[in-house]
């Protein structure tokens, strides 16, 4: 997903409105509470992979765009590779998120900049977004004043999407996508391909590229000969 | 004024860039033409290093189809333009401009006295920084409050910065986290300001050192600190900062800085006992203009208990729920809003967690806290380690007898005891629990 460090195009597949998940309403409520300034200044997303961290982050961007709200969002895995000196600063009168920034735990310099930019929050000089993959508490940072500041937020747990919430967030995409994915083809991909989310949506991806090329609509002999090798054999189920 | 090549630069930028990174990395860059060279000063390392790696490429193709003689390179420091000042040509002081700050000083002006839940873990220090607010600079200079981080530090410190611009609204507070200070100087040696630097921190009539551990080992910003408190002690300038730790336990402090900071009165705050984390509760939500009813302020303050942040934390997501939901707040929605959190937290801390995280502490070995050996060097970390058991697990005695070796519950309920009693008699062992306590995120 290319999205940082600022992303080029505002990507219209990430939006608030297109994330599944059985919370959804309540996240998009107290996301878009942040960026009107009528609820939490800072909101930490916790959950594992596929729970939408990054896909909430980068729909953030879309909101901030049509609310005309300054929004800087970063990856820590970019980040890490940068100097935190002066990251603190250049975000106020803004909103900032760092998606992954349990990625920085163990940097001294990262996690003294990540407190500075809760301190700031504290003193209203900008909002802060962040997403990790648990919570503050169980993550590996040194600094525990930065755990127990990262806690101090409003932290809300993303669910691990099961297999019908894999179901329509793969035919939401399709829709999106403007692809026409039929049934059989939808079932045998969830089927016989790996069950994690992001596996599933490069698979769409490819399948969407070689439906356009071979021009041909995605079926299962076509998922057979796009995927034949990431493909489970039939024993295996 | 930026130099004409830069204009020209720029308004190529804008058309190969997006208005937002253009207004967020570019603009903030002050150009001067040296020679065959333009420099472009950024504000900090971290927007240069951006510029570096995203866009240096693309300024210096620019710069070569706008230069005719295609001499010009381009150099990307930290700083800022040579300033052309009044002080510049006629010698004089510069004026310190105020900080870009939204409450005068850095205070914050809602955590006052009133707001601040006393307890038995946090008394000698409120009664001390209260004393202070009333007659700043004279008795208690500095005064010293440390305790485990999100015990309410901050809060007092800023409690009596704020009192005691209410008793003498002219005298100048300044309110600053270490991490800021340390940052505000080395911005202010990049940007050669650093006598407006010293003159902004010497010139308080308080000042509030928020975090000094942030000052160890950095050897520049220890020196400025030093001449900056004796400069403050000369003048009587009250000052007043917290720490996570006693002034003896700060590795890499300078010496004469730590007995400086031991020079008036150091007092620590411990951890919240449950009836002050409930009053805490209950004071953060009538802030929220909340009611929260007892058994859930209970029921919350039972399962946070390692500092005030989680606790707060815990409230916001609790309040949050019930709004979103349109509920009244009960103990059930409590459960329901806090179950990840919950969840989490029984599976982190367990009996094997506990075990390895004394053994660790205490240098022996897993083995040896199971083992039979009856040496003070392994029963006190196990006794520890048992009563720790007692109090963060909901484990029954028997099965914490059963994980150590197979011993009986008598001998868990006598380490409790044991552990219980030597915490009122040994100040060091009660440290190492306290200690420990903290690490196990209590």
């Amino acid at each position: 997903m290319a999205q940082l460090p600022l992303p080029l195009e505002f990507d219209s597949r990430f939006s608030l409105d297109n994330y599944i998940a059985d919370p959804a309403p309540y996240i998009r409520h107290q996301l878009t509470a942040l960026f009107d300034e009528t609820g939490e200044s800072l909101i930490g997303l916790w959950g594992g992979t596929d729970s939408g961290k990054t896909h909430l982050l980068n729909a953030c961007a879309l909101y901030a765009r049509d609310a005309d709200i300054r929004y800087h969002l970063f990856d820590a895995a970019q980040l890490i590779e940068a100097s935190a000196d002066g990251f603190s600063e250049f975000a106020a009168g803004s909103v900032l998120a760092v998606d992954n920034i349990d990625l920085l735990a163990g940097n001294r310099d990262w996690e003294a900049a990540c407190y500075q930019v809760v301190n700031r929050v504290k003193n209203g000089e900008l909002r802060f977004l962040f997403s990790l993959s648990r919570q503050p508490r169980d993550t590996g940072f040194r600094l525990p004043d930065l755990k127990s500041r990262l806690g101090w937020g409003l932290l809300i747990a993303l669910p691990q999407p099961d297999d019908a919430a894999v179901e329509r967030i793969l035919r939401e995409r399709a829709r999106l996508l403007g692809l026409e994915l039929g049934d059989e083809a939808l079932h045998f991909l969830l089927s016989r391909y790996s069950r994690r989310l992001k596996d599933q949506m490069d698979a769409l991806q490819l399948l969407d590229a070689a439906a356009l090329s071979m021009q041909r609509r995605i079926t299962v002999p076509l998922i057979r000969e796009v995927l034949p090798f990431q493909l489970e054999p039939d024993s295996a189920r | 004024m930026q130099p004409e090549l830069w204009a020209q630069c720029l308004s190529q930028l804008e058309k190969a860039i997006n208005e937002k990174q253009l207004e967020t990395w570019i603009l903030p860059l002050q150009a001067e033409v040296r020679r065959n060279t333009l420099l472009l000063h950024a504000p900090n390392r971290f927007v240069m290093d951006w510029v570096k790696k995203n866009f240096l490429d693309q300024i210096q193709e620019i710069l070569m189809q706008l230069d005719d003689t295609k001499s010009m390179t381009v150099q990307l420091g930290i700083g800022s333009n040579p300033p052309v000042t009044p002080a510049e040509i006629t010698g004089e002081i510069p004026v310190v401009k105020p900080r870009k700050s939204p409450y005068p000083s850095g205070l914050n002006p809602e955590q006052v006295f009133d707001n601040y839940v006393e307890g038995k873990s946090n008394q000698l220090a409120r009664a001390a920084s209260y004393q202070v607010s009333s007659d700043p600079g004279s008795e208690y200079n500095p005064l010293y409050i440390y305790g485990g981080t999100g015990y309410g530090k901050t809060h007092l410190m800023q409690a009596a910065g704020n009192r005691i611009l209410e008793l003498r609204p002219e005298a100048t507070v300044i309110y600053v986290n270490c991490e800021r200070f340390v940052s505000d100087m080395v911005k202010a040696l990049q940007h050669s300001k650093i006598n407006e630097f010293k003159h902004f921190y010497r010139s308080a009539d308080a000042l509030l050192i928020d975090d000094i551990q942030f000052l160890a080992d950095k050897n520049r910003s220890q020196e400025e600190f030093f001449h900056t408190f004796n400069s403050l002690y000369e003048a009587n300038a009250q000052m007043i900062i917290t720490c996570d730790r006693s002034p003896k336990e700060i590795d890499g402090l300078d010496d004469r800085i730590r007995s400086r900071l031991g020079w008036g009165l150091t007092v620590d705050i411990k951890p919240p006992d449950l009836e002050t984390r409930v009053a805490i509760l209950r004071s953060k939500a009538e802030q929220r203009g909340v009611e929260l009813p007892d058994p859930v302020a209970f029921f919350i303050a039972d399962r946070f208990k390692s500092n005030i942040r989680d606790l707060e934390g815990a409230l916001k997501r609790v309040i949050a729920h019930a709004q979103f939901t349109h509920r009244p707040i009960s103990q059930e929605l409590a459960r329901e809003a806090l179950k990840e959190l919950l969840a989490a937290q029984e599976k982190q801390v367990s009996i094997e967690n506990i075990q390895k995280t004394v053994a660790s502490y205490f240098k022996i070995s897993i083995a040896d806290m199971l083992s039979s050996r009856r040496t003070r060097s392994i029963t006190r970390p196990r006794q520890m380690a048992m009563s720790l058991c007692k109090q963060l697990t909901r484990h029954s005695l028997p099965e914490i007898g059963n994980a150590f070796g197979g011993r009986d519950h008598t001998t868990v309920l006598h380490a409790c005891r044991k552990i219980d009693e030597l915490r009122q008699e040994d100040e060091r062992l009660a440290e190492d629990y306290d200690n420990l306590h903290r690490i196990l995120g209590h």
